[in-house]
């Protein structure tokens, strides 16, 4: 159990379609390791120890005005403890630095 | 004035709202705050990392409603019912029905309770909030079953069933241990235990099976309803590091109730086990797999290694929980098989391709242990039922018929001595429990005692029904039930019987 890694995401509901494809595709541009799991009616996105999720990067895909608080919508649940959350950015982590 | 941004708004909409009260004794106003021996020294650090403020929870929250009912609307007139691949699957919607909506409400009243007794600003926010949500589940989900109830059985009269079934027992247990505990340890057990350990398998993996198996209805209703979890989950884990770090005296006082609600919210899940193994002709996830990624991987291994600078360990029975996967979902389904003539919600006749998965999944366990049992029914639907009424765990309410994992033919349960009578639990887990509040637990509520004193009627079995809410054709197994015809002329009403798939 020990040698396992910690890893912090969160589930988002497949409901909210280009959207939440939008999302994805913007926590693999600005995190290293992203893993993405399909579970059919939501998608697991997680990465080892802090996730980032950007409101630019997310506006740069959609091609459009994008407000970060939208993700109450989608995000179904995540893993982590939240550092930050403001206007421009979201960052789940842990904390240990094991 | 310059526009503020997120984390000025939420301080200037949640803080300084309330006083310190003058004229009384704050001890008097607050009269649970010192009980519990937590120790707070500046609870204003306080926040909610999710900043929220009301008009942007009604904004969101009126979203959520709207998208939940086009689906159920449209699911509705399309006879969704008839359509999806197999009708056993409503018999798990009703196990749901009657163990979670009770739940919803009950968690509502709790989170008002905490918010009453523990005078910080955030967490009231944050717990009106959840106690709005939570009226919110309920109430989609009666709605649900309301609409339900006209294709069918077993939730006519949900309000008596949902008063009076054995079965019920389990989840008013757990929530009225929580809600007659003290204000901190009702937050660890609701929002830590039940929200951010366990809320996850029985909305994302069960709503995935309800996408498989084709009912649109139901992956909104969970779906709808897990988008407010992740606030639940904030609230949780803010509270819990909160408490933590406000005093090192709170840390084996949060380690107590880590080992109780970890194990308490473990054995309310016990019936979801099945949800996600047996109820689903398909299924996306196994119990076992779910249980790896949602609580040894990112409870287990993520958050626990987390909290370990705190001098935080896992909860007592977590190795027990892990030991069970491989048995959890076939105990409880046996359980479930054993009393399904008095129950709201059917067993079923295994298919071959149910043997065959869940061998796949479960090959170490389900041949071997299991398959024998339910094989027995392929020649008589109640060649397993069990007279008479169950022997129920002390604790968690749930039939103490749980196999050890170490010793898989011989059952887990356990005998404690109280005040010169013997107490039975299901398992180490909850034999815990019962011993460390034994005068609490004495309490309970006992099916056979119930039964010889007359609460269940005179004649027995047949004044039961009654009682309960539903005629004895609404129970027993899925696949010889009045239910299963109706679904199947429904179809053909439709045409869907005409359908053949080329190979």
């Amino acid at each position: 159990m020990e040698t396992k890694q910690a890893y912090v995401g969160m589930d988002l509901d497949t409901s909210g379609g280009e959207v939440v494809e939008a999302i994805i595709e913007a926590i693999k541009q600005d995190n290293k390791d992203v893993i993405v799991e399909d579970y059919m009616v939501y998608k697991k996105v997680k990465a080892p120890k802090q996730l980032v999720l950007r409101r630019e990067t997310v506006e740069d895909i959609l091609g459009g005005d994008w407000e970060i608080d939208r993700i109450h919508i989608y995000m179904s649940s995540y893993f982590g403890f939240v550092k930050e959350w403001d206007e421009d950015q979201l960052i789940i982590h842990w904390e240990n630095e094991e | 004035m310059a526009a503020m941004n997120a984390k000025q708004k939420y301080h200037a909409m949640t803080r300084d709202l309330m006083w310190d009260p003058k004229d009384f004794d704050m001890k008097k106003v607050y009269p649970m705050l010192e009980k519990e021996g937590i120790i707070l020294k500046d609870p204003s650090r306080w926040e909610d990392p999710f900043r929220m403020a009301y008009n942007q929870y009604v904004k969101v929250q009126a979203e959520k409603d709207l998208l939940y009912h086009a689906v159920r609307r449209s699911f509705e007139a399309n006879d969704g019912h008839a359509k999806v691949i197999d009708s056993r699957w409503y018999e798990g919607v009703k196990a749901f029905a009657v163990a979670v909506q009770p739940a919803e409400y009950a968690a509502h009243r709790l989170m008002a309770y905490v918010g009453r007794n523990i005078p910080i600003e955030a967490i009231r926010f944050a717990t009106f909030n959840q106690a709005i949500d939570e009226l919110r589940h309920a109430q989609i989900e009666i709605k649900h079953y309301a609409h339900m109830s006209r294709e069918i059985d077993g939730l006519h009269a949900y309000a008596q069933t949902n008063e009076n079934l054995w079965f019920n027992t389990v989840p008013k247990s757990f929530f009225d241990d929580a809600l007659s505990s003290g204000p901190f340890e009702a937050l660890m057990a609701i929002s830590f235990s039940f929200e951010y350990v366990f809320t996850n398998i029985l909305f994302l993996p069960f709503a995935s099976s309800a996408g498989a198996v084709g009912d649109e209805n139901f992956v909104a209703v969970g779906k709808s309803v897990q988008s407010d979890e992740s606030r639940h989950m904030a609230l949780g884990m803010s509270a819990m590091k909160m408490l933590l770090e406000e005093d090192d005296r709170n840390v084996p006082i949060i380690q107590k109730w880590l080992d109780k609600w970890y194990w308490r919210a473990y054995r309310i899940f016990s019936v979801i086990s099945t949800l996600v193994d047996y109820y689903p002709r398909i299924r996306p996830i196994s119990w076992k797999k779910a249980f790896e990624i949602y609580v040894e991987d990112q409870v287990f291994d993520g958050l626990f290694k987390d909290l370990r600078k705190y001098g935080i360990r896992l909860p007592l029975h977590a190795e027990d929980s892990i030991k069970e996967k491989e048995h959890y979902s076939h105990a409880v389904m046996r359980i479930l098989d054993h009393y399904k003539h008095a129950n709201a919600f059917r067993g079923f006749r295994l298919q071959p391709d149910d043997y065959e998965w869940l061998a796949n999944e479960y090959p170490d366990t389900f041949d071997h242990y299991y398959a024998p049992f339910f094989r027995r029914m392929d020649d008589h639907v109640l060649a397993v039922a069990s007279p008479g009424l169950p022997a129920v765990c002390s604790v968690c309410q749930v039939p103490a018929e749980f196999p050890d994992p170490n010793n898989p033919t011989k059952m887990w349960t356990q005998y404690s001595e109280y005040n010169n009578k013997t107490y039975m639990t299901c398992s180490p887990g909850c034999k815990h429990i019962f011993e460390q509040e034994p005068h609490k637990y004495m309490q309970f509520w006992w099916p056979a005692e119930a039964y010889l004193s007359g609460e269940f009627g005179e004649n027995i079995p047949g004044d039961l029904f009654p009682y309960f809410g539903f005629t004895p054709e609404e129970a027993n197994e899925h696949y010889s039930s009045r239910e299963h015809v109706r679904w199947l002329e429904h179809r053909k009403h439709l045409g869907l019987d005409r359908i053949i798939v080329n190979s």
